[in-house]
């Protein structure tokens, strides 16, 4: 749109459990190439991001992994915090977690509330779930919370999907792609019905098996949908 | 009861060869015209298919071109162009949603991808549709009749009291005219084989010597406000030397600022090119140049502007959906 600005936001929540193994390499190569094709896709279709911000949160399970559960970065602007945000992401490892399910959803929970940028005509709000798990229902953590467990997180499922539906976030700039398999609640979310709209799905183990021309579609589906 | 100026189309490719703007319909007969644009969704359709011959396009064209035959088909089923045999506005609704849905439902099968992608931002086919039918009538009424799924717009252009957009855009957030080009809100309903959609009529009369228009969203987006898109309309007719010299001109004016396809199809009722060109000399001295003086200092200047301007733009739009209606669209 004539005059406009676009700022960018883009939350990378990432499984860091042990089975990650032997995908971590890719899905780390994958959240450092990500805001790049993006922004590529967009100068492609001539339009302009005036700021872009990545943050990353790498979940494992908070009911074996004790204070390793969560890690979690501040937004890194873009191009300019690029050393940083490399840093952060290539400190990863995959560990812990035990057996699946995994602590996925508080991740999700803590993406949907990040310090979502404002500034700027038009906004796009982007997270991405790389996964190879189930997740927790949030109910366990009711009888089964650890001291470190976040606080504020939604009860259950729908007041997660009332979080991801309601005002902390711009309707209209929300996306969630996701790379999760078919287990729950992946393919309940995937679908983008019953609350969540505005997803991409590729049902696989985080991208494992992604092919190219499927990449490509989720940067341009992302790419057409700013302005 | 004359249709005048002659129908024409604007049409702009962002990217030569890459656009998802179907070409404009245009259809006339006596008494009665038929404009429509077709914007196919990159966003959801963005995947490229490979036609017989070997061809490329991109699933969003391919959707739009695909609404653009259906609607011609469906005019002409509906008797467009024999006085005897015209069905109406409200025939042309019934026949644009069965053979959206036929067409849409066969040729998804014939285009079906191996993508494993889901979702509701990976919809195939996914087009939106805005056709204008307008009848004149005696000594100088018109009905227009808009008919549209998605955000692609129509609007009438009167002589005497400007801009006004005569349908209201199928979106998951229920935003006025100026507040929606910031947004880029998702769209609650568009043609595709995936969703439950439908085909919205609203029908209007209007008795003043009129242009009337569908425009997709690369069109006008491609202003600040809906205010500066009327601008743009009226310097091109107030400062060309013919109609179609106009159209260039705003297609140039759209072309400079757009970030994305764009498609108009327009055309007039009573009243040719030397009217349309007074019409526009005049709206320009009078109005639209004393009051966009004032959009140099800023959002605030353009907010209060739009304050004074929104009712007028809206004089002819259908009803803003209730509170209910917006939850139950979510």
């Amino acid at each position: 749109m004539a005059g406009f600005e676009y700022h960018v936001d883009m939350v990378l929540c990432i499984d860091a459990t042990g089975s990650m193994f032997p995908v971590m390499d890719q899905v780390k190569h994958n959240a450092l190439r990500f805001y790049e094709d993006i922004a590529a896709a967009l100068r492609e279709k001539d339009k302009t991001i005036a700021k872009m911000r990545v943050r990353v949160i790498a979940f494992r399970d908070y009911y074996c992994d004790g204070e390793f559960a969560l890690e979690q970065s501040n937004f890194f602007t873009l191009p300019d915090e690029g050393p940083a945000f490399e840093r952060f992401v290539g400190g990863l490892a995959a560990d812990g977690g035990g057996d699946e399910p995994e602590s996925a959803l508080e991740a999700l929970a803590l993406a949907i509330k990040s310090d979502w940028t404002r500034a700027g005509h038009k906004q796009r709000h982007l997270i991405v779930m790389w996964t190879d798990a189930s997740a927790h229902p949030l109910e366990l953590a009711r009888t089964a919370a650890p001291e470190n467990y976040p606080p504020g997180m939604p009860h259950d499922l729908n007041d997660l999907t009332d979080l991801w539906a309601g005002s902390d976030l711009n309707f209209s700039a929300k996306r969630l792609i996701l790379y999760a398999p078919e287990a729950d609640p992946w393919t309940l979310l995937g679908a983008g019905d019953g609350g969540w709209e505005n997803t991409i799905w590729y049902p696989s183990k985080a991208g494992r098996g992604l092919d190219d021309l499927s990449y490509r579609e989720i940067v341009n589906a992302i790419a057409n949908s700013v302005g | 009861m004359t249709i005048a100026p002659a129908p024409a189309e604007v049409w702009i490719e962002k990217i030569e060869g890459r656009g998802e703007d179907a070409r404009a319909l245009l259809a006339a007969a006596p008494g009665r015209c038929a404009l429509g644009v077709f914007d196919g969704l990159g966003g959801s359709g963005g995947r490229a298919l490979k036609l017989a011959g070997g061809r490329e396009i991109s699933a969003a064209r391919y959707a739009a071109d695909l609404a653009r035959q259906v609607a011609v088909q469906a005019l002409q089923d509906c008797g467009f162009e024999h006085d005897d045999a015209w069905a109406g506005p409200g025939a042309v609704r019934a026949a644009l949603e069965k053979q959206l849905k036929l067409n849409f439902a066969e040729q998804a099968g014939v285009v079906d991808r191996d993508s494993a992608l889901r979702g509701s931002l990976t919809r195939r086919l996914p087009t939106t549709m805005c056709v204008v039918l307008a009848e004149t009538g005696a000594p100088l009424g018109t009905t227009l009749s808009a008919l549209w799924a998605g955000d692609s717009r129509a609007y009438v252009w009167t002589h005497d009291h400007g801009l006004a957009q005569l349908t209201r855009d199928h979106a998951h957030e229920s935003l006025d005219a100026l507040a929606s080009l910031s947004a880029d809100a998702p769209m609650s309903n568009f043609v595709s084989p995936d969703i439950d959609y439908f085909v919205e009529l609203h029908t209007v009369s209007i008795d003043e010597p009129c242009l009337f228009f569908a425009a997709t969203d690369g069109a006008f987006q491609s202003s600040a406000s809906p205010m500066e898109f009327e601008l743009a309309l009226v310097e091109a007719l107030a400062a060309a030397p013919d109609w179609h010299a106009a159209l260039r001109r705003f297609g140039e004016a759209i072309q400079g600022a757009a970030q994305d396809d764009a498609a108009i199809a327009i055309a007039g009722a009573h009243g040719g090119w030397p009217d349309v060109h007074a019409a526009a000399r005049a709206a320009y001295e009078a109005r639209l140049k004393p009051e966009l003086a004032a959009l140099g200092e800023g959002d605030g200047a353009r907010a209060a502007l739009w304050a004074r301007y929104q009712a007028q733009y809206e004089r002819f739009a259908p009803p803003a959906p209730s509170a209910l209606q917006k939850r139950e669209a979510r």
